[in-house]
């Protein structure tokens, strides 16, 4: 202990003498090494000029203790029309502080930044990795930017010190902004900021650490709620001569109304076939499904990013011409319709797979929103219009049960999607399972999927158009036992979240035979196997997002020379949590045998120490629903 | 293999129509075609390509030189709405010695019009590979849309033609390659054959103008070579799993310069023989003079030697050189057969791609007085290997070679976790070629058996509950697999052996774990012990079911299809062995005993065994191991695997049944 005093005093020592001092690990206390690496330094300095334009500068010194860093010796940093690095340095040193590598001018990447689902962005980045042979190794980043037009996307909206599997020794955040303006935050896990002005600006800054590591651990929320978090925005802004201001939803609503007036009027031809598409419908449910279903077959998604920072859409007519657009675009579109024949819609933002990001809360407004949508009020329906197949307001699992911000011509309103019901989002399955004389056993499988179960079929329906070619990737995944079926269909409903699927086979390796048994699993293709793993000291708490009704029925049939010698439970078997529900029976038949479970999945935040409860859970299903009954030849006649 | 291929094209084949003999004229569209919403013979088809062609011509830029044109055109039918992503097209090309122009692009739509994209419509950038690119996307896209483009790609480059595959993922109508070289330029043909509706090869004399020197221009009608290979009517390929090489099995034209003769000079051969080959690369500064000239690698050197040299035979003296490599330098995730930088500046960097951690192993063990050579390889997938034409360009990774009392040793350093003789998985691609200055030649790149042991001693309680005492002994691409799984590990339930116990018994629970021998030495095999309490026996009534086989020998991917098209083509071959004693509780008896097996495969290439030894004690003793000798099938052999696999499944899956003795 005493050693370790001295240690950090050495350190603290070192950082205070002189920051020209090389980086050394030597001195990383045995408390920080717990992770794969340790932040020994990160401060950041941001400067706010005015309404529309900020420097940012920061210096990271991270040790990286082993090679489980996952690219911690490289340095990267985003930028687009509306910004600039001005500064972009980075160096390693080993243990002792010697200069292993620096990044030199030739070294450094400069490249466009294209997402797999992005066709072409305004965005590039810088890149470069420094040489890291062996460790400890320390990295030095440095990096220095120039800020336009920043407050939505290229802005500086959080900051984020420390990654699960990293630990922190110290880091740092100043913010100064003009004496006109101010900087809202909302922090996670951090201490109140000190505030401090010279009748100019005002500066806040905030300090952490040390910090040991967080490891990964399953079913944990995201980091952004367990590690220290901070979320900027400046309260006015300005961006490509637009103002507008986070001080409220309804204000910060109100400026993404005013970049989006003047773009939804519609060409005259699509006009005059608007009013043909809802010609005699008689509610106006069915005037939204017609145009709905018009825009789907009319339109496919392209995500092309450009343009006030990527948040003015394109026009209705621009969309009309070309035929494709991304969600603004299309949600655009798809409301310029609807006013066609005055029903009133609103863009909708939303954050799809929210899991990275801090939850949009209802007293802290924020930008973080990756995604366009469509509310019509007079149904109270979304509209997801970069689908090409979703039934008519059908939203989708990946946005439900979140706040979003509907953009009313009034300005903006918070307002929380639907949750998911395990009833609406699961699926029934039955499978009768016929022992044959031959040693093959017949397969009959019938099954329907619901909601957010149904989605990934009614892609694969759109997407994989040969039956063959659907046939064997539901082998692959594990949802058809084999490819040599004598039937198989895949039905999607267009008009509900609603997929069936049957298929037919007859396999040679269902059944082991031993002797004069047989061992028969029970739900051989599609026992739930999904057990949390093992851990016995569990430090983060529980997070689970899914929300499922799944039913499977057996029907066991085999020849009348068998009968069962073991399995058959009479007692239903029933095991509740918190996290789900599960009820399994079985029963004798006339030619067999009949087993049915249901288990409901259920969303969970609980705190670690129920971790232990919480695995056992899934252990009493995996273990029932792995179930087998044994067979041997029947001894009464 | 062939035969199979041919037989689909034909039955393919159908009643299909349009001919494009005499060329296709860019925008002209038939109703047909227009209203056309199913694929001929293939109704499930996203898309149908009606016409592609590609062709080849030459041109003579004064002061730069010859330079290849190849005119690309390219007519497409969407047909259902999964494709459409196919109207989002980006072109590619290295602006340090290519361009790209005469781009075209139209849409045609099932109403008739036809859309015409400008040339803002083109968006001009560099992607992430740092290479050119030109991206446009069509408008009014639509089932029944059919978009057209072409281009012409001129480099400056003629040593290798684009290749042009004739087969595609969806089906083709009509797929071409053209073709027309002056007699200057002489080319190999590497591509592989097809059932060629037109095949077409003839000499004509055009007119050609060439500027040898500033100044001395000359036009003249010289002899062309014109090619035309046309196939139609193809089916789309299929991945299969355990596929490798997967484009070798696809018709294809492939072409490189051979050699260059102009009037009235000699002939300058672009390649003539491995030998010339051979010392062609080693007069580069990037390959022989990087590992042989000691000024490129005498501080690696100084830095390695009296560890290498304290070894006292050849073998202790490669395995330190290849340690010293392993240690001191990391991969940076890149391939080569060429060196980035010399051994000095490589160490100093503490990186470099494939070819510079072996380059750096190959002089030091030179240094060390072993007989070694760079051995060079085309990665699994890239293609087989050509040996009869020295093409340096089918290679893609750099080995090494070493030889020690007439055995040869392959190299293949990167991280200490895998051996010496044990090259990466990637590498194992069957062939390689010795870069040997004196007698380069091939060698069959072959691997030992790698091997898995796993002895598991089972206490089964009454009510079920089983103790497990479980030692595995791990060699090869097995104890590599472990050293890594050792490594990254933060929970024993990651461990090597145990993740695959606990991938089959989620409730398994692991009371003890450890490493016994081989964990930071690669030289020695991975011994790793693991006690475990596992739900591996089910008691029910007066009876106890008992699964001996605690970890698959084998997965049931092989079954993901009915029929092969290409060969089952595994990396190594394998040897995986079970030994399970079973204690069971007094008073119980086996009931049914597992009959003993030997199966062989009909090649002799797949053998595995089953054995069940009881003792005076009721005590059984499972003995089951799986032999994989061959590693390469044929098509055709597939279903003789395919039993053999689901049989040896069946037998891993094997439940021991014990009975309460009244």
């Amino acid at each position: 202990m005493r050693y370790l005093f001295l240690l950090v005093f050495i350190w603290a020592g070192a950082q205070v003498q002189s920051q020209k001092l090389e980086p050394t690990s030597l001195a990383i206390p045995d408390s920080l090494r717990t992770g794969s690496s340790v932040v020994l330094e990160y401060t950041t300095d941001y400067r706010i000029q005015d309404h529309s334009s900020a420097t940012v500068a920061y210096r990271k010194v991270i040790t990286l203790l082993d090679s489980d860093h996952e690219y911690g010796n490289t340095l990267y940093e985003f930028y687009d029309a509306d910004s600039k690095i001005t500064s972009f340095a980075a160096a390693s040193y080993d243990a002792l502080g010697n200069q292993i590598d620096r990044a030199r001018s030739g070294d450094i990447a400069d490249r466009r930044f294209t997402s797999q689902s992005t066709f072409y962005e305004n965005t590039r980045y810088k890149q470069v990795a420094v040489a890291c042979p062996s460790y400890p190794c320390t990295v030095v980043f440095e990096v220095e930017e120039q800020l336009n037009d920043f407050a939505l996307v290229a802005g500086f909206n959080h900051w984020k010190p420390q990654k699960r599997d990293q630990s922190l020794l110290r880091a740092s955040l100043t913010v100064s902004v003009p004496l006109d303006n101010d900087v809202l935050y909302r922090a996670g896990d951090l201490s109140e900021p000190v505030i401090s002005s010279d009748g100019k600006s005002r500066t806040y800054a905030w300090t952490t650490g040390p910090r040991a590591a967080q490891l990964d651990e399953s079913c944990a929320p995201s980091s952004a709620t367990t590690l220290p978090y901070l979320r900027l925005a400046l309260a006015d802004f300005e961006i490509d001569g637009y103002r507008g201001s986070f001080r409220s939803w309804k204000e910060y609503g109100n400026f993404m109304q005013t970049i989006m007036q003047g773009r939804d009027a519609l060409p005259p031809r699509l006009a005059q076939e608007v009013q043909e598409v809802v010609a005699g419908a008689r509610t106006e449910w069915e005037k939204v499904d017609r145009l709905y279903r018009f825009m789907q077959q009319r339109m496919r998604y392209v995500s092309i990013q450009l343009g006030l920072g990527g948040w003015q859409p394109f026009s209705a007519d621009y969309v009309e011409q070309n035929r494709f657009g991304d969600c603004k675009a299309l949600s655009n579109y798809m409301g310029a319709m609807l006013a066609s024949v005055d029903i009133p819609s609103y863009p909708v933002l939303i954050s799809w797979d929210e899991s990275d990001n801090y939850p949009v809360v209802d007293d802290y407004v924020t930008p973080a929103f990756n995604h366009m949508v469509l509310y019509v009020p007079s149904q109270d329906t979304y509209l997801e219009c970069t689908s090409n197949n979703a039934p008519t307001g059908y939203l989708g699992e990946d946005k439900q049960d979140r706040n979003v911000l509907w953009i009313t011509p009034e300005g903006g309103e918070l307002h929380r999607t639907p949750a998911q019901l395990p009833a609406e989002n699961g699926h029934t399955r039955t499978i009768d399972v016929t022992l044959t004389d031959t040693g093959k056993t017949a397969l009959d499988i019938r099954a329907t999927f619901y909601g957010g179960a149904q989605e990934w079929f009614r892609q694969l329906n759109e997407q994989l158009s040969g039956t063959k070619d659907q046939i064997e990737l539901l082998h692959r995944r594990d949802l058809l036992p084999d490819v040599s079926g004598s039937a198989y269909s895949l039905k999607v409903d267009p008009d509900a979240p609603r997929a069936t699927v049957h298929y037919r086979t007859e396999v040679a390796d269902y059944v082991r035979k031993l002797g004069s048994r047989m061992f028969v699993p029970i739900n051989s293709y599609y026992g739930i196997n999904r057990v949390p793993e093992a851990d016995d000291d569990r430090q983060l708490p529980i997070h689970l997002t899914e929300t499922r009704m799944m039913v499977d029925t057996v029907q066991l049939h085999f020849p009348p020379t068998m009968e069962i010698e073991s399995g058959l439970f009479t007692e239903p078997l029933h095991y509740t949590h918190a996290a789900g529900v599960y009820d399994a029976r079985m029963e004798a038949t006339e030619d067999g045998a009949r087993w049915i479970r249901t288990l409901k999945l259920l969303p969970v935040d609980l705190p670690r120490e129920a971790y232990a409860e919480f695995r056992q859970f899934f252990l009493d299903v995996a273990k029932a629903d792995n179930t087998q009954v044994v067979l041997r030849e029947r001894r009464t006649k | 293999m062939i035969v199979r291929l041919v037989i689909m094209l034909i039955l393919y084949a159908g009643s299909l129509s349009a001919q494009y003999e005499d060329g296709l004229k860019f925008g002209k569209i038939d109703d047909a075609d227009r209203s056309l919403m199913v694929a001929p013979g293939d109704s499930s088809a996203e898309a149908y390509v009606l016409y592609d062609k590609l062709d080849l011509r030459f041109d003579f830029v004064p002061d730069k030189g010859p330079q290849t044109l190849e005119t690309y055109h390219r007519r497409v039918k969407l047909i259902k709405p999964s494709s459409f992503e196919r109207a989002n097209v980006t072109l590619s090309y290295d602006s340090d010695y290519e361009t790209i122009g005469n781009l075209d692009a139209e849409v045609h739509l099932p109403d008739g019009s036809t859309i015409q994209l400008r040339n803002r419509d083109f968006i001009t950038d560099k992607g992430a590979d740092d290479k050119s690119r030109i991206s446009f996307t069509f408008p009014q896209i639509t089932p029944g849309a059919i978009i057209e483009y072409s281009y012409t790609r001129r480099s400056e480059s003629i040593l290798i033609p684009a290749s042009y595959t004739f087969q595609e993922d969806i089906p083709v109508r009509w797929s071409e390659y053209t073709a027309r070289i002056p007699e200057y330029y002489r080319y190999a043909s590497l591509g592989t054959q097809g059932n060629y509706f037109i095949q077409q090869v003839e000499q004509t004399h055009r007119n050609w103008n060439m500027t040898l020197a500033r100044g001395q221009g000359n036009t003249s009608s010289i002899r062309f070579t014109d090619m035309r290979y046309v196939l139609k009517d193809l089916p789309p390929f299929q991945y299969q799993p355990y596929t490798n090489n997967l484009t070798d099995y696809l018709p294809r034209v492939k072409l490189q310069l051979q050699s260059v003769e102009y009037p009235n000079t000699m002939t300058q051969p672009v390649f003539n023989n491995w030998e010339t080959t051979v010392r062609t690369l080693h007069e580069r500064q990037d390959f022989g003079r990087y590992y042989q000239g000691k000024a490129h690698y005498n501080r690696v050197w100084k830095q390695a030697e009296a560890q290498i040299m304290a070894g006292t035979t050849p073998q202790e003296r490669i395995a330190a050189a290849y340690y010293f490599v392993a240690s001191n330098l990391q991969w940076n995730e890149q391939y080569n057969i060429l060196g980035s930088d010399s051994p000095n500046n490589v160490l100093a960097a503490g990186s470099g791609n494939s070819a510079d951690l072996n380059l750096c192993l190959l002089a030091l063990l030179n240094e060390a007085g072993i007989k070694a050579h760079p051995l060079l390889v085309s990665l699994r997938d890239r293609g087989a290997h050509m040996e009869y034409y020295p093409l340096i360009n089918q290679f893609n990774h750099l080995m090494v070679y070493a030889e020690v009392d007439d055995k040869m040793i392959l190299l293949d350093v990167n991280g200490s976790d895998r051996p010496p003789g044990l090259p990466r998985i990637e590498a194992l691609n069957h062939r390689g070629w010795v870069a040997d200055e004196r007698n380069p030649h091939w060698i069959s790149v072959e691997v030992p058996r790698a091997r898995r042991v796993v002895l598991a001693d089972m206490q089964i309680a009454e009510d079920g509950h089983t103790a497990v005492d479980l030692t595995a002994r791990l060699e090869s691409y097995y104890a590599f697999a472990g050293r890594n799984q050792l490594h990254a590990m933060e929970q024993a339930t990651e461990a090597p052996v145990a993740r695959e116990v606990i991938a089959r018994f989620p409730a398994a629970s692991i009371r003890s774990n450890a490493v016994l021998s081989g964990g930071d030495n690669s030289l020695e095999p991975l011994t790793y012990k693991v006690e475990l309490d596992l739900p591996v026996a089910v008691a029910t009534q007066d009876f106890l079911y008992i699964q001996p086989i605690l970890i698959p020998a084998l997965d049931d991917a092989l079954d993901d299809v009915d029929a092969r098209l290409y060969p089952v083509d595994f990396p190594f071959p394998w040897r995986e062995q079970f030994i399970t004693t079973v204690h069971v509780p007094a008073g119980y008896v086996l009931d049914e005993v597992p009959e003993s097996i030997r199966m062989v495969s009909e090649d002799g290439g797949m053998t595995a065994t089953f054995t069940t030894t009881v003792q005076p004690d009721h005590t059984v003793i499972i003995n089951f191991s799986v032999d994989m000798d061959r590693t390469f099938y044929q098509a055709t052999d597939y279903p003789t695997l395919r039993g053999m696999y689901r049989r040896i499944i069946d037998l891993q899956e094997t439940t021991l049944v014990y009975k309460r003795a009244k």
